[in-house]
């Protein structure tokens, strides 16, 4: 009867294990093309979930954030890109929408100076249940755009929960 | 002498003949339009927009990553005017002017039909002169002829502006000015920050 109640709770706590350790693999995604991976380190925020960087220093960042109070897509696209735009960010073009396995996602293309050259920030939301994955990309224009297709497959290749 | 004073005589006349220009009487004004517009792509815009022009049945003078400058047929100023919206990030101005070219037309046409007076009267006295006078007179034809020919390409230059219209288009880049902070009512749309993401690398 201990073999099996202790058996029974190995069992249990290996069960237990594994759905954390899957929980911590929810997210995934596909590498943008030329980027490289940047490891996640000790003093990275607990919401990032993964890095990536190009040659030419775009910097392509996904992020959680709590979902709260829980809306859709819709409600949270319309809320970031009025503050950006009450902030003074230039919108290029109008939201787009992208799939991914399993959801919908918006990003938004803004134009900003920095320094002497003119850059683009895209801002991404994925509204997953209690939780909202953002994406951000950033890189001067000109580099940018050679990115783009790529980094837009990348975000529609995320998965995850 | 009588045979090239004759044929002098015809060849003035036939230049006076041919080279009058017809004029439509209905619309005298230049249009011109001025604009500044907010891309993303100067290059593809500046390409789009000569493109455009060249499609309206006009052509360009200027083509860069900062300015355009087009000539396209007047009437369509309308339909530029919705194109330069459908491309740009944001219109930033648009303005229009038209430039009544009828007092320059009048002007221009009177000095031509008096100095072709001019020209026809002196070219009566040809056939009564001697050679000093048929050289002096030659001399008065032949500067005659100048000035006619200089206000009539005035003319044709009204004739053209009146046909298309002059677009002047800048090509800016985004606003220089940075964003400013203001706080949002949701905590995580706070986080988001351009120059912020920038500076923290990865």
């Amino acid at each position: 009867m201990f073999f099996k109640n202790s058996t029974l709770r190995y069992i249990t706590l290996l069960g237990a294990l594994i759905v954390l350790l899957s929980a911590c693999s929810d997210f995934k995604i596909e590498k943008p093309d030329g980027f490289a991976r940047v490891e996640m380190s000790y003093y990275d925020a607990h919401d990032i979930l993964y890095k990536a960087v190009s040659p030419e220093g775009i910097l392509f960042k996904v992020k959680k954030v709590e979902n709260y109070p829980p809306m859709e897509l819709d409600f949270w696209a319309k809320a970031l890109s009025n503050q950006l735009q009450k902030e003074g960010y230039t919108l290029i073009g109008e939201e787009q929408r992208f799939e991914t396995d399993k959801r919908e996602g918006v990003y938004f293309k803004w134009g900003l100076p920095y320094g002497n050259a003119s850059y683009i920030y895209l801002t991404a939301v994925i509204v997953c249940d209690n939780e909202i994955l953002i994406i951000e990309v950033a890189g001067e224009q000109s580099i940018f755009k050679d990115y783009e297709d790529t980094i837009i497959l990348s975000m529609q290749s995320i998965s995850y929960k | 002498m009588i045979l090239k004073k004759i044929s002098y005589v015809l060849v003035i006349t036939l230049f006076l003949t041919i080279t009058t220009l017809t004029f439509p009487a209905d619309d005298y004004l230049h249009q011109q339009l001025q604009a500044t517009l907010l891309v993303a792509e100067p290059d593809i815009v500046a390409e789009k927009i000569t493109g455009w022009a060249e499609q309206a049945g006009g052509y360009f003078l200027v083509k860069s990553s900062t300015r355009v400058i087009i000539r396209f047929p007047s009437q369509k100023m309308d339909e530029l005017r919705d194109f330069l919206k459908s491309i740009a990030e944001d219109v930033v101005t648009l303005t229009s002017k038209a430039t009544d070219l009828r007092e320059n037309f009048l002007e221009i046409q009177s000095g031509i039909a008096s100095r072709e007076e001019m020209l026809r009267s002196t070219l009566v006295f040809l056939d009564r002169a001697d050679i000093k006078g048929t050289l002096a007179i030659e001399k008065e034809v032949i500067t005659l002829l100048k000035e006619v020919e200089e206000l009539k390409g005035k003319l044709r230059k009204i004739y053209v502006d009146r046909l298309y219209a002059l677009a002047t288009i800048n090509l800016n880049y985004f606003q220089q000015s940075i964003p400013q902070d203001i706080p949002s009512s949701f905590d995580w749309i706070n986080s988001i920050d351009f120059y912020k993401f920038i500076q923290e690398g990865f």
